[in-house]
């Protein structure tokens, strides 16, 4: 089951010159010219520095939210939540701001950034708290909170939290630039995406290299030896969950503080879901996850300019995306089959 | 039951039921027999694969043993006893000529288990209640699926006690194993190692430090683990020394000694041995009886599960016979016989001797 390294490339080559095809039959079923119009998006998506920018700021989110699937997935947990827990931390979040608008920034953001990240963990948790007390299946019920957190979002904007001088726009208050997360490298890409890499590199550490890495990975390969050896897998279920949630949360507050700079409905564009699939793409993988994400990110964003300059319908990026990961998890699943035949 | 009715209804003409009795009630047992009857007196072929002497009783003409993957007996139902089919499930025995480890120097009671009663889908554990004191061998006889492995692992701690509790040194250790509180005095041989005492996807190394995985430091150092890995390989004679292979490439017999060299090179207060010599030449099994019995001389408590009676018979200090989940009786090795050590197995004469 160990795919070699040439396997891995034929998949990953496959996989691409398969996505590309794919993508091109269809952008020829919509009479587009396919190859202009994939470097047209190769270049929307990276061709210059604003281009650039617009993907990070889309990989951002969606690299936070991989994580927080992929920590769990080391303890053999399937988790969905993403999507709830970013919305969950947004809330959390702009609570402290619409709380204390005029605080100044070195409380204010510090405050926001924390309850942003706690928010995302307890939504986590509670679908930790709910598998390891109640081995209740984490899978349906971080599926149905992603729900709960998105309607929460509503309540708030559409009534307590609604800014009374947005005219009946159903949003919070704008955030101070106390609460406003800064950009980086001059660009509309922010802070998140530092942090997502830091945090991605450090939990690869600590998995690969650390005494906690190998007690997820006895939990996850024997719960029986697991307990001769001493390890809880209650303890390490609620700690993986927080953790997740709290990486998906504080990507909820990043999305809403930096680029919608206010709580509105519509701050995520199923990051949650778009996250968990390049967890998967990613093999479980955290560092593998920021190529990944970067690439889905760009994705995204040559979607939704070539929806505003060359006039492709907006599913079409959506269902580019969707073709991308079809192809990918087609061609990985191909090559684990060959290896497995060979192996 | 359902399952059970989709292949009756087959129309087959040979029908093979492994251990088809075990999830079923006595009620719907008794169904089960009635129907293998009929099917035999429509003139098909049944193969009944059971360890229970009550399926044989009700349903068998002809009975094979098998043991080790070998035929031991073969013969008419009816020219059998239960008791005559006990002696040839359990085997005669793999090891002479140790020396029989000396009797317990204390009486005082370290291990204490008190009514203690577990269930884990099918097989179980039913008021059982013992004392061992340190430096005592307490073996326990019986076909196996009689509850043995339920209760190895509810006395490691690993299968919680519905009732009942298991106290060692004064501290009560059911169901507590995943705190750490027994990990360092609890040594625990399981039946079929890559399943219950490994994990598959680590490599040698990392499985026989699992023991001591929570005192490793935060960072363990993988030349310290490795290194420790060879000199235990090589003092257990595990097969090949290399400890970067996966749990899954040794075989059964050196996955064993792989075990028996994490659980047994250290100190412990209670070793719990469920079938230790099973797929293991004479010369290995001897060795890991000398292990066990050495943990027995520096004061551990000894709890040895087997189906090789004469073993028993030879070093325990004491046996004890399970059948249905139940003790069916102690006795002393100088005072144990055969004959009723074979009838409590069969299951008849519970409060005998």
């Amino acid at each position: 089951m160990n795919p070699s390294t040439s396997t891995k490339i034929i998949a990953v080559l496959g996989g691409v010159a398969a996505f590309l095809g794919t993508a091109a039959i269809f952008l020829a079923a919509i009479g587009r010219p396919p190859f202009a119009t994939l470097m047209q998006m190769a270049l929307y998506a990276f061709g210059d520095s604003y281009s650039l920018s617009e993907s990070l700021v889309k990989a951002t989110p969606i690299l936070l939210c991989a994580l927080s699937v992929i920590l769990p997935a080391r303890l053999g947990l399937i988790t969905v939540g993403a999507e709830g827990q970013l919305y969950f931390g947004a809330l959390t979040g702009t609570a402290v701001v619409v709380s204390y608008p005029a605080a100044p920034m070195i409380v204010l953001m510090p405050a926001m950034l924390v309850a942003g990240a706690a928010g995302g963990a307890f939504w986590s948790g509670v679908a930790g708290l709910l598998r390891a007390r109640s081995n209740v299946n984490e899978t349906i019920s971080t599926l149905l909170m992603n729900y709960v957190a998105v309607l929460l979002v509503s309540y708030v904007i559409y009534g307590a939290w609604k800014d009374p001088t947005s005219l009946g726009w159903p949003a919070t208050i704008p955030f101070p630039k106390a609460a406003t997360v800064p950009s980086v490298f001059g660009t509309r890409a922010h802070a998140g995406l530092v942090v997502g890499i830091i945090a991605a590199v450090i939990l690869h550490i600590a998995v690969t290299y650390a005494r906690w890495g190998l007690a997820l990975r006895v939990l996850a390969g024997n719960r029986k030896v697991a307990s001769m050896a001493g390890f809880d897998f209650n303890r390490q279920t609620l700690l993986v969950m927080a953790i997740g949630g709290a990486l998906a949360g504080f990507a909820g507050i990043c999305e809403t503080s930096a680029i919608q700079g206010r709580l509105q409905a519509g701050i995520s564009v199923g990051y949650g879901l778009t996250g968990f699939l390049v967890a998967w793409l990613s093999g479980q993988h955290f560092l593998r996850a920021i190529p990944i994400a970067v690439l889905v990110g760009g994705l995204i964003a040559a979607g939704d300019a070539l929806q505003l300059y060359a006039k492709v319908p907006s599913a079409s990026a959506t269902i580019m995306q969707g073709l991308l990961f079809a192809v990918a998890l087609g061609a990985s699943g191909l090559a684990g089959k060959r290896t497995t035949r060979h192996g | 039951m359902v399952e059970l009715a989709k292949v009756l209804n087959l129309n087959a003409r040979v029908v093979i039921l492994d251990e088809p009795t075990s999830v079923l009630t006595p009620a719907e047992a008794e169904r089960l027999y009635g129907f293998i009857r009929t099917l035999a007196a429509e003139g098909k072929a049944v193969v009944l694969i059971t360890h229970k002497l009550a399926d044989i009783a009700a349903c068998a003409n002809r009975i094979i043993v098998m043991r080790g993957g070998r035929i031991v007996d073969a013969a008419p139902a009816r020219e059998r006893s239960p008791e005559a089919l006990v002696d040839a499930m359990v085997g005669r025995g793999v090891v002479g000529s140790l020396p029989v480890p000396a009797a317990p120097t204390s009486h005082v009671p370290v291990l204490q288990v008190r009514g203690l009663t577990a269930q884990v889908q099918g097989p179980f554990v039913r008021h059982v209640s013992f004392e061992l004191a340190a430096g005592e061998i307490l073996g326990i006889a019986g076909v196996s699926g009689n509850g043995q492995f339920t209760l190895a692992e509810t006395l490691a701690g690993l299968v919680p006690a519905s009732t009942g509790d298991v106290v060692l040194d004064g501290v009560s250790i059911a169901s507590r194993a995943h705190d750490g509180a027994i990990a360092g005095s609890v040594a625990y041989i399981p039946e079929r190692p890559l399943d219950n005492a490994v994990v598959a996807e680590l490599d040698l190394a990392l499985n026989l430090s699992l023991r001591e995985a929570r005192r490793l430091p935060l960072f363990p150092r993988r030349e310290t683990i490795v290194r420790r890995a060879e000199a235990l390989m090589a003092r257990y004679d595990v097969r090949p020394p290399r400890p970067a292979l996966g749990a899954s490439a040794l075989s059964g017999g050196n996955l064993q000694k792989l075990v028996i060299a994490r659980e047994l090179s250290r100190k412990a207060k209670l070793v719990i041995a469920c079938y230790p010599a099973m797929g293991l030449d004479v010369l290995a099994a001897q060795a890991v009886y000398r292990e066990m019995f050495r943990q027995a001389a520096d004061g551990a408590c000894v709890v040895w599960i087997s189906e090789e009676l004469d073993d028993l018979l030879s070093y325990a200090h004491r046996i004890a016979v399970m059948h249905d989940g139940a003790i069916m009786g102690i006795v002393r090795r100088e005072d144990a016989d055969r004959q009723v050590l074979g009838r409590w197995m069969a299951g008849h004469g519970r409060n005998a001797a």
